[in-house]
């Protein structure tokens, strides 16, 4: 995330405490509004719940809600570190293989343009109605930016560095381990972070065409009874699962960037 | 004529005939082992028809498919449009005003965390199975990333350029335009493409969900009735769907960077 540019000169303490109270300030007055609004109109609890209803929601389902936790997340995290194995198995073939780079990466990167999403009903043709089906296309979904972002990475090391590698008769598998990974570590970090927010993406899509678990499946439950102030605690609990896999991801890259002596 | 198409294609990074032909001829290879798995009965047809069958459903059903993949094209333009409109003058405001830039960006990057695709049926309750609530929701997907990666293009702007505007005493209004705009457009350009995606994301979960009309309607109605070649066939029609949006964002990509020429670096 690059910082805003700061055009204004006063103390760094009351620059820090404005930039953190200002949108705190912001989005709890939203939120308290939300709340006088939906109280002084009565709003249709089905429509547009209180948050003062969300959070008793929350309250009220929380073994409902953290049961469900455990089959979306942990599809999501296999499909992640499948789509990530096979993915950068995927890319050293084609970094080490020209024919396959040349026969394949055109192919892999026109795909994209098809939305991945569209493919999820036929996953589920496919797989079945059990996990297997959200798994596979978790993976299927997840495993594009690894085979880009890791290809490019691992093809673009600094050619100097490799004719340095050569000169002192370094062995393919040394070049790969000690210059060409730590230098497209970024690339991988950053294909890793879209790579887990798919999965995550993937898992949800797949829980609304089929799933009898799961917090999709949660939200589908909740929209049937109109119970808007569950949907809205299980998108919540979402966040957090993301959330949590996100500094999850960003801690492991950390200590990855540590042990490749990148910091 | 031909040299200079030549000079254009190896402007581009390929350099000899194998880099096209490999590609293409792996492609091909793909489909013959496809026909071959279905000949010798090694896939049930089932779950993967023969290549053969889709070219056929693509031309018997074309104009059937051709009005779904309208409707989608027609869902995700509106809710393209809405949402640039929406993004940028956001992401105008956030640029031109101190207090909204410090209270609105950080919440917006942190409102990235939601998965809004998860809020699908929640629209579907506020707008009812209709067209709104599909462009309504692709809206919502794609509205994120556009104003995040134009607010970002737009604040980032070189702090040179800003002291030699303060310095000829230019207004907020010129700066913004005849400075900050110029140098955004590359990264504005980028979170329009992401936000194109988004969209028609966005518009074909709506059609899986609200099961209408549209191409994602097409894909799961012929899923769940196990007719896979429908299903492949209208996945093409969404590649076609997909490609006539994007090179639309081309051209006016190409026209803003005409108007601003000069200024932009590339």
């Amino acid at each position: 995330m690059t910082s805003i540019v700061a055009t204004q000169t006063k103390s760094s303490s009351f620059a820090a405490a404005r930039d953190t109270l200002l949108p705190a300030l912001l989005f709890f007055s939203v939120l308290g509004v939300w709340e006088f609004f939906t109280w002084y109109t009565d709003y249709p609890k089905s429509i547009l719940p209180r948050p003062s209803a969300i959070a008793l929601a929350i309250v009220n389902n929380w073994s409902l809600l953290t049961s469900n936790i455990l089959p979306t997340a942990s599809v999501a995290l296999g499909g992640f570190v499948i789509a990530s194995i096979v993915g950068l198995g995927l890319s050293l073939l084609m970094t080490y293989s020209k024919w396959t780079k040349e026969a394949l990466y055109p192919n892999i990167v026109g795909f994209q343009i098809v939305p991945k999403i569209a493919w999820a009903p036929l996953f589920v043709l496919w797989l079945g109605i059990e996990f297997q089906s959200r798994l596979g296309f978790a993976v299927f979904i997840s495993i594009f930016p690894i085979i880009i972002s890791m290809t490019a990475g691992l093809k673009n090391t600094d050619p100097t560095l490799i004719r340095l590698c050569d000169s002192l008769t370094a062995s393919k598998l040394q070049t790969l381990f000690l210059v060409r990974f730590p230098f497209a570590l970024p690339y991988l970090i950053s294909a890793m972070k879209m790579s887990i927010t798919l999965a995550m993406i993937g898992v949800i899509v797949g829980e609304f065409i089929t799933s009898q678990q799961g917090l999709g499946f949660l939200i589908l439950v909740a929209f049937g009874k109109l119970e808007t102030d569950l949907m809205l605690a299980s998108v919540l609990f979402l966040c957090f699962v993301g959330l949590f896999f996100y500094s999850l991801i960003a801690y492991a890259s950390y200590r990855l960037e540590v042990w490749f002596g990148n910091k | 004529m031909l040299e200079a198409i030549l000079d254009k294609i190896r402007a581009r990074g390929i350099t000899s005939a194998r880099e096209v032909l490999l590609p293409i001829s792996f492609f091909v290879f793909v489909i013959i082992m496809w026909q071959y798995a279905v000949d010798q009965k090694y896939v049930p047809t089932v779950i993967l028809p023969p290549p053969g069958d889709v070219v056929a459903v693509l031309q018997a059903n074309r104009d059937f498919m051709a009005g779904h993949a309208v409707s989608t094209l027609y869902e995700c333009f509106i809710a393209f449009i809405c949402a640039c409109t929406l993004g940028l003058s956001i992401s105008c405001v956030i640029t031109l005003s101190y207090f909204a830039r410090r209270a609105i960006y950080p919440n917006l990057v942190i409102f990235q965390l939601i998965p809004a695709i998860a809020l699908a049926p929640l629209f579907i309750l506020w707008f009812g199975i209709g067209t709104e609530a599909r462009v309504a929701y692709g809206i919502c997907l794609a509205i994120f990333p556009i104003v995040v990666s134009s607010s970002t293009g737009l604040l980032n702007t070189g702090n040179n350029y800003l002291r030699l505007c303060q310095s000829l005493t230019a207004g907020r209004w010129q700066t913004f335009l005849r400075v900050r705009l110029p140098f955004a457009l590359p990264l504005i350009f980028t979170g329009l493409r992401i936000g194109l995606t988004l969209t028609i994301i966005g518009v074909v979960v709506g059609e899986f969900v609200t099961a209408q009309q549209g191409i994602g309607y097409l894909i799961s109605f012929a899923a769940s009735g196990l007719e896979t070649a429908i299903a492949l066939a209208a996945i093409v029609f969404l590649l076609f769907v997909g490609l006539i949006l994007f090179a639309a964002l081309v051209c006016v990509e190409f026209f803003a960077f005409k108007i601003f020429s000069g200024v932009s670096a590339e």
